[in-house]
């Protein structure tokens, strides 16, 4: 079999590229190949820019040539979230609403992107301006799992999970408002990361504030290091970024602390766990003993979770009903019903103190996870709490038949608490779904998350799926 | 001998320690000499610990011997802390009736507990009035806070305590905070220096009702002073969730530099203030300010950010106002009773605010920051003015008349806090009644020590002076 560049991780491109063995405009086509067909069952992306992709493959590919390649990412696809504005590209978000005139300037991270010579070829699906865990709208239909395509590749960064898990370019960029990167991560088998906030800076600030990260969802630790290496630069257009430093995420993923202390945490709280993934990750807690680390099982901080939550909710649906302000009454009926429903409900039900308070729990929350973190170097959950379930539903059903609505109840927290926490793959599940591993650290610790998330996966490596080019 | 002990900034006192020619013990009495003979006028403490200060004065003062380890460059320094603040072992009564007056005084606030562990000689707790929630200091708790340049004006607020004593030396450094401007109004109004640093550089527990728009930060006669302050407070501690990593900055590290070659905006009125609101001595002063700058060879250009129709006081009455709703809650009817009706005015007001105004504020408050850190992309420093008006009579809960349930008297600070920004204010000179002007230094994130650096060089040719009252001992 001859080499299918379509199955390569951004790190072994790159490597490909340097010795002349592969080139950019070979790669890129046989990826929009692959996307052709492919993403006609997955619809991973909502746009594809064929041409101005091959025309910076051809300039990649002359800067390969002189020996002058800008990053090690030079010359790699990369496919950006429709929340996240690209030159020339509608900031679509999901929606029917939104302006669909072309954005005048890039994010932050896509800006780094292209500076480092990646490809910026395609415009991946969300949730209608990221809202739910799953991806389906009005806008743009319904996303699926290569993994499966009858379950949903989870969201709302689901058109970015499914692509790099089908091969329509390696690296990803998403974005993690209460567990966007993660939740896709682990339903498609992919390393994902929400950094520190303010880590990767963001413009312009978005619906949902300061809970919303920027992050890299790639198949390996090494390719979210390269990818990092090149978004968590400074941008003077986010005022709450974090100051510049000069972190290597490649180099750094040798380097793991020493016999590191590790949490290990089954349960967040009261909710449901499906017993394969309680397992699975269980297993995956002793392999990452078996990595040098002291792993023990801890409870959860002393705060109440259920008020972390209740905090959580608060914020975000109160961020949802702005939208009922800034588009007009007439076309509310084109919003995702769920998004509706939660706007409306949050008028209904919040008041000016449920804000505040809101807001004030988060930080007691955040103060509560940082003392945790002063005696563990990491924490390890679930991703999320079951197998990724079947499209077209908001939420799976529970054993008792009944709507699941505490599905994803691992990822949120650490958004209120603003901790770089990342999603690994642990295996597949008896139906063949990926499940994955969350690992969490102190704040500003983005480096250590990958380090270990990267020991762990190259240690126990998946099998992707490779989809038929015809269909 | 002792009368100069207490005006000396820390920075020559511990040279004194050092040589031995003068010791903490010998300070603290001094601090507590003119504590006696001023406080009763000026009424800026809200707790006393002079047996204490007296302790620790002792306990530095062997350091200090030969063969001792000092345990920081400000050790055996007299300090104030405001009663904003937690200090282990000695009450905190948020100028407030309705905090219980037995304690238990069981928590110390990071900021405390790092001026103790530095062997500073904590003298008491300074006034505020109740909860910070006003830019002058009076309270049902305490009574009213004079200012020692003219003892019918208000000091400003909230720390206003603490820059009372710190104007006549009853303390060498103080420690206030900051939500709208109540380190930088304060110091404004009494001749000093204040510095609200960047927001996370000096960590904040337990939290306050303000949440990120409450500050701490150094309120001292000199600037080398407030650095080396900022060398201890400055440290990060996990109890503080929005700290920022650490990056062992040495605030005095090129503090000598100067400004020359710096790029540096002077805004008369920051793009939205109405210029008839800005009293003319006021706006004479700041531009003598400015031209020093030029002088010293700064590259300073009139520039003002284009807020887009944003304004910062509407942003920030909608945050406190229904923040101050929410703690006002927290208290039983009888308390509630007990507190301070403009605060319970605020409350009100705050708690009829509707969800989409202080979500939308808060929304606003990013973009606010936005635009402001895209302006300072083209500049290192900022210049304008701290406050529009000198200090005003006492016993008023804000200038112009205004009820303080409205804090867009004081502008020129409050941005600041709404974009987490580095602001320092610096004494330049002084109106037709006598009393001090403050010119404000704004940087741009995290950029603490250009501030300093800059305030440096404007304090070495246009030195801070003290209130007359101070040399009347």
């Amino acid at each position: 079999m001859t080499q299918d560049l379509t199955q390569m991780t951004a790190a072994q491109l790159g490597k490909l590229y340097a010795k002349g063995k592969a080139s950019p405009v070979e790669t890129m086509k046989a990826v929009l190949a692959r996307t052709e067909t492919v993403n006609l069952i997955l619809n991973a992306f909502c746009r594809v820019d064929a041409e101005a992709a091959l025309a910076q493959a051809r300039a990649s590919e002359r800067r390969w040539k002189k020996g002058k390649a800008l990053s090690p990412i030079d010359g790699v696809g990369v496919s950006i979230k429709e929340l996240v504005r690209v030159k020339g590209w509608p900031a679509s978000m999901g929606s029917k609403l939104t302006d669909k005139t072309r954005s005048d300037a890039d994010a932050p991270a896509v800006a780094r992107l292209r500076e480092a010579g990646a490809i910026v070829f395609a415009q991946s699906t969300s949730s209608e301006f990221g809202h739910k865990g799953v991806t389906d709208t009005p806008l743009n239909g319904v996303t699926r799992n290569p993994w499966n395509p009858a379950m949903t590749p989870g969201g709302s960064s689901g058109g970015a999970g499914a692509a790099v898990a089908a091969g329509l370019g390696p690296l990803a960029i998403g974005t993690d408002g209460g567990g966007s990167v993660r939740i896709p991560s682990s339903f498609n088998g992919l390393v994902g990361l929400k950094a520190t906030y303010g880590r990767v800076p963001n413009w312009p600030p978005t619906l949902n504030g300061d809970f919303s990260n920027t992050g890299p969802m790639c198949r390996t630790a090494q390719d979210c290091a390269l990818m990092m290496n090149a978004i968590a630069r400074p941008d003077p257009r986010d005022p709450t970024q974090l100051p510049a430093d000069d972190t290597d995420y490649v180099k750094a993923l040798k380097r793991t602390p020493k016999k590191p202390r590790v949490g290990f945490l089954l349960r967040m709280s009261e909710h449901p766990l499906d017993i394969e993934v309680a397992a699975m990750v269980t297993k995956a807690a002793r392999q990452v003993e078996k990595l040098g680390c002291k792993v023990e099982e801890v409870d959860a901080p002393p705060f109440p979770h259920a008020e972390a939550g209740k905090s959580f909710v608060t914020q975000w649906l109160t961020n949802s009903a702005r939208l009922l302000e800034i588009y007009p009454e007439a076309r509310h009926g084109e919003f995702d019903p769920n998004l509706l429903a939660g706007a409306k409900a949050a008028r209904e039900r919040y008041g000016v103190q449920d804000v505040v308070a809101a807001v004030a729990i988060r930080r007691e929350a955040a103060v509560a996870w940082n003392l945790f973190f002063e005696k563990y170097d990491f924490l390890l959950t679930p991703t999320v709490a079951v197998q990724p379930f079947a499209v077209l539903k908001n939420w799976p059903d529970g054993l008792d038949g009944k709507p699941n609505m505490m599905w994803s109840p691992y990822t949120a927290t650490f958004n209120l608490t603003r901790h770089p926490a990342a999603s690994v793959p642990c295996g597949l599940s008896s139906a063949g779904l990926p499940v994955g591993l969350q690992i969490v650290a102190g704040h500003f610790k983005d480096a250590a998350v990958l380090a270990l998330a990267g020991a762990y996966a190259d240690a126990h490596p998946l099998d992707f799926p490779v989809l038929p080019e015809t269909p | 001998m002792t009368a100069d002990l207490a005006m000396m900034p820390a920075h020559q006192l511990v040279k004194l320690y050092k040589a031995r020619k003068a010791s903490p013990v010998e300070a603290a009495k001094a601090a507590i000499a003119r504590i006696e003979a001023f406080n009763p006028r000026l009424n800026a403490f809200q707790h006393l610990d002079p047996d204490g200060a007296l302790r620790a004065a002792r306990a530095s003062e062997k350091r200090w011997k030969k063969g001792g380890k000092r345990l920081s460059d400000i050790d055996g320094v007299p300090i104030t802390i405001k009663d904003m603040v937690l200090t282990k072992g000695m009450p905190t009564r948020m100028g407030s009736l309705a905090t219980d007056e037995n304690g238990p005084w069981t928590v110390e606030a990071p900021v405390a507990q790092r001026l103790r562990e530095a062997g500073t000689v904590l003298l008491g707790k300074t006034t505020s009035p109740e909860y910070g929630w006003k830019g002058v200091t009076d309270s049902r708790l305490f009574g009213t806070t004079h200012n020692p340049w003219n003892l019918e004006r208000t000091p400003g607020g909230s720390s206003g305590g603490g820059v009372a004593a710190e104007a006549v030396g009853m303390g060498t450094l103080a420690v206030g905070t900051d939500g709208a401007g109540s380190v930088r109004i304060p110091c404004a109004f009494t001749g000093l220096f204040g510095l609200k640093p960047t927001q996370g550089r000096v960590p904040l527990f337990p939290p306050s009702a303000q949440g990120t728009l409450s500050h701490i930060g150094p309120m001292t006669r000199t600037v080398q002073d407030a650095a080396m302050m900022m060398n201890v407070m400055a440290r990060p501690d996990p109890r503080d969730p929005y700290g920022r990593p650490d990056d062992a900055e040495n605030y005095l590290k090129g503090f000598d530099k100067g400004v020359k070659g710096l790029r540096i905006a002077y805004s008369p009125n920051l793009g939205f203030v109405e210029k008839e609101k800005i009293d003319r001595d006021v706006a004479v002063a700041v531009e003598a300010a400015v031209k020093v700058f030029r002088t010293l060879g700064a590259k300073v250009v009139e520039d003002s950010p284009d807020l887009q129709g944003l304004d910062p006081r509407a942003i920030l009455n909608a945050h406190w106002q229904s923040n101050v709703a929410v703690l006002f809650k927290g208290f039983s009817p009888e308390k509630q009773a007990l507190m301070d009706p403009g605060l319970v005015k605020a409350a009100e007001i705050g708690a009829n605010l509707g969800q989409e105004a202080v979500v939308g504020a808060i929304h606003q408050r990013q973009q606010l920051a936005t635009i402001m850190n895209q302006f300072m992309a083209k500049h290192d420093l900022l210049l304008t003015p701290t406050m529009p008006m000198t200090a005003f009579a006492v016993n008023h809960n804000a200038a112009w008349e205004g009820d303080g349930v409205d804090i867009g008297w004081t502008p020129f600070t409050l941005t600041f806090n709404l974009t987490r920004q580095p602001a320092a204010t610096i004494p330049c000179g002084l109106d037709r009644e006598g009393l001090p002007i403050g010119l404000q230094i704004v940087g741009g994130h995290a950029r603490d020590a250009l501030v300093l650096r800059a305030a440096a060089a404007y304090e070495r040719v246009r030195p801070i002076p003290a209130p007359p009252m101070a040399h009347q001992i």
